[in-house]
């Protein structure tokens, strides 16, 4: 029995809302069979562990693949996204104007559509790339190894319909992304997220034990001017491409990795090997960057960095810091009133109930964009099973845009059930801060929208309050 | 999919089945919950910490599974390195983080007395050590806590610390000896 079952509970809620969408892709592949399909024309395998990369610029080369692919395949019903976006909340929505393809076809190791990158904006100021098969001009998934039932067809992919935030990253001052990501075990589909959308346990193993691929693209900024990688045991260099700096190298994964399993990645502000897992660093092909003023970025297989004259790659070449203004005390102080909700029913807990602690305050200062926040954060007395300190706070962030002179709030729920307190075992007076900040220069994570490379942070207090916790 | 069958599959099977197949996820979880809790709760001291903590960890979990390599380590490294990852960064900002949570849409989780005193009863195992690590001076156990229990590196420690490596260093070969030497003399 668990000793957490609500939290199981919910976790199990979570995980079956995870594979909801795929039930609706399922149903608009099965609408689309309705039309006859022709096979996905595919090349003779390359070698085992070979590297296929291409950097191909240039419109006339996009032109050329779009129609040799588009003479094969059928267009099928769009990849639709499992996630909710907003304008004006969390990383916000794709600008339509700033969205395009860049001229990248990187062959596929084992034939068929090359790949290729898209970027855009979005409307909370991030950059974020997307990574797909390219055919007839436009990006998307084929529907092989299990997606859209192996219907042969080819399914546009929306912008956002990909969107994890490591794939979107803030702005420099310049307006460029940088932002280097490294997934290992991709579906040759292109279907993004390792096959996670997939409708079925049969076309998940089936993904699992297909033909999947390492890609590791990115955008090195507007001053990088080559990549040096290795491949088939020697190194090889080759151009980035438009004003961002990108590059994408496709590889398939080894066999006796597939064989294991797959999926894995990870990014960061320069090429990214996955971070680690385990304390193991993931590899990664890339070796060196090259940028117009002569300086180079050295970097290993498991993805630290090193620049040629011996100091860091970080924050990357080209790479400006958004000037920003850290609002004073003074300008941001608010009274911050908090109000103690008793009773608040717990979500699938019929007859149990909470504390809730409603905390508002007046944002004099905007938030319009992912790049500054409003957050609460609350200490426990330090007594009782809290009197060694050091952790055990609440928190909340906002997490979206707010007009100066809004009145904001945010809610804390106790972790506890039935009792009239936030922290039934820390009894005593607990003190709260409402604080703006702007992002720390701390290395990206999975949940984060990428880092500010060595940029200003800041918190500021907006105002403090304090909770007698009975 | 029967529980006697999830019985049969590895780790490493239950969360690549996770990906479209819930009750694998609630397989892996059930077998690692309550080794989780025990960790939490004993580099916290607190039932509620360790649950929040734990909460944390499995919808971090959830969310990553499909970037679970298995040729990396295991399915249970990967857990606990998620695991050491989060306490690292819950002892840096003050606080538990619930974004992995709030992703996935999770409803806040509420606890019981009996809840609380079950995790208590978990962190229990070993508590000999621990109890002797609370008689170490502030910089020894601090030292020594992060190290060994939660496994931060040293120039992790020494970032949050504001001091050096060796100074950490010098810290924890100290507290460690000396927890040695009570554990002789209790024994």
């Amino acid at each position: 029995m668990s000793e957490l079952p609500q939290l199981r509970e919910s976790l199990m809620l979570a995980a079956e809302r995870r594979t909801t969408p795929a039930r609706d892709l399922a149903a608009d592949a099965s609408a689309s069979r309705q039309t006859p399909r022709r096979p996905l024309v595919r090349r003779p395998l390359a070698r085992r562990g070979s590297v296929a990369l291409l950097l191909v610029a240039g419109a006339l080369a996009l032109a050329a693949v779009a129609y040799a692919t588009t003479q094969l395949i059928q267009t099928g019903s769009p990849v639709r996204s499992e996630e909710r976006f907003l304008a004006n909340a969390g990383a916000g929505v794709a600008i339509p104007k700033t969205e395009g393809l860049l001229g990248i076809a990187a062959p596929d190791p084992a034939g068929g559509p090359p790949w290729t990158m898209r970027t855009y904006e979005t409307s909370r100021g991030l950059g974020c790339v997307q990574v797909g098969r390219l055919v007839g001009g436009r990006i998307g998934v084929l529907g092989q190894d299990g997606a859209f039932h192996d219907d042969g067809r080819f399914h546009p992919l929306p912008s956002q319909a990909s969107q994890a935030e490591g794939e979107c990253v803030l702005l420099d001052a310049r307006g460029h992304a940088f932002l280097g990501v490294g997934n290992y075990g991709v579906s040759a589909s292109g279907l993004p997220h390792q096959c996670h959308l997939l409708d079925s346990r049969s076309a998940r193993r089936s993904c699992a034990t297909s033909d999947p691929r390492d890609i590791f693209y990115g955008l090195l900024g507007p001053d990088a001017r080559s990549i040096t990688y290795a491949a088939d045991g020697r190194l090889h260099t080759i151009p980035t491409v438009g004003r961002d700096g990108a590059y994408l190298i496709v590889e398939r994964t080894p066999a006796e990795v597939v064989a294991l399993g797959v999926g894995a990645g990870g990014s960061g502000a320069l090429p990214a090997g996955g971070g680690t897992l385990d304390g193991r660093p993931l590899q990664q092909p890339i070796r060196r960057i090259a940028y117009a003023n002569g300086q180079t970025c050295t970097i290993t297989r498991a993805g630290d960095y090193r620049s040629g004259d011996g100091r860091h790659c970080l924050p990357p070449v080209g790479y400006v810091t958004p000037q920003i203004r850290i609002p004073s005390a003074g300008e941001l102080a608010s009274p911050v009133d908090v109000r103690t909700i008793f009773g608040q029913p717990v979500p699938g807990r019929p007859g149990a109930h909470q504390v809730e602690l409603r905390i508002s305050f007046t944002a004099r200062v905007a938030v319009s964009s992912a790049l500054s926040d409003y957050s609460v954060s609350l200490q426990p007395a330090r007594s009782g099973r809290c009197a060694a300190g050091n952790i055990g706070g609440a928190g909340a962030d906002l997490a979206r845009n707010v007009k100066a002179g809004e009145r904001v709030q945010l809610t804390l729920s106790s972790g506890y059930e039935n009792t009239k307190s936030l922290f039934p075992t820390c009894p005593g007076i607990a003190h709260g801060r409402v604080f703006y900040t702007i992002p720390s220069s701390e290395p990206s994570g999975e949940f984060f929208y990428g880092q500010l490379a060595r940029g200003r942070s800041g918190v500021v207090t907006v105002g403090r309050f304090t909770y007698d916790s009975p | 999919m029967t529980p006697t069958r999830y019985s049969t599959l590895s780790d490493a099977e239950l969360l690549e089945l996770t990906v479209d197949d819930p009750d694998a996820f609630g397989a892996f979880y059930d077998r690692f919950e309550e080794e989780l809790l025990a960790f939490f709760m004993r580099a916290t001291r607190r039932a509620d910490l360790a649950a929040d903590l734990t909460a944390e960890v499995f919808a971090a979990a959830l969310s990553s599974a499909r970037l679970f390599r298995t040729e990396l380590g295991s399915a249970r490294g990967w857990l606990f390195g998620i695991a050491r990852h989060e306490l690292a960064d819950t002892w840096q900002r003050g606080r538990v983080e619930d974004r992995a949570r709030r992703r996935l849409g999770l409803e806040p989780m509420t606890l019981s007395d009996e809840a609380l005193e079950r995790i208590d009863e978990l962190g229990a195992c070993g508590g000999g050590a621990l109890r002797l690590l609370e008689d170490l001076p502030d910089d020894q156990r601090i030292a020594v806590g992060g190290r060994v229990i939660q496994e931060r590196s040293y120039d992790e420690l020494a970032r949050s610390l504001s001091c050096s490596q060796s100074v950490v260093r010098q810290r924890v070969s100290r507290g460690l000896r000396s927890l040695r030497e009570r554990l002789e003399q209790t024994s």
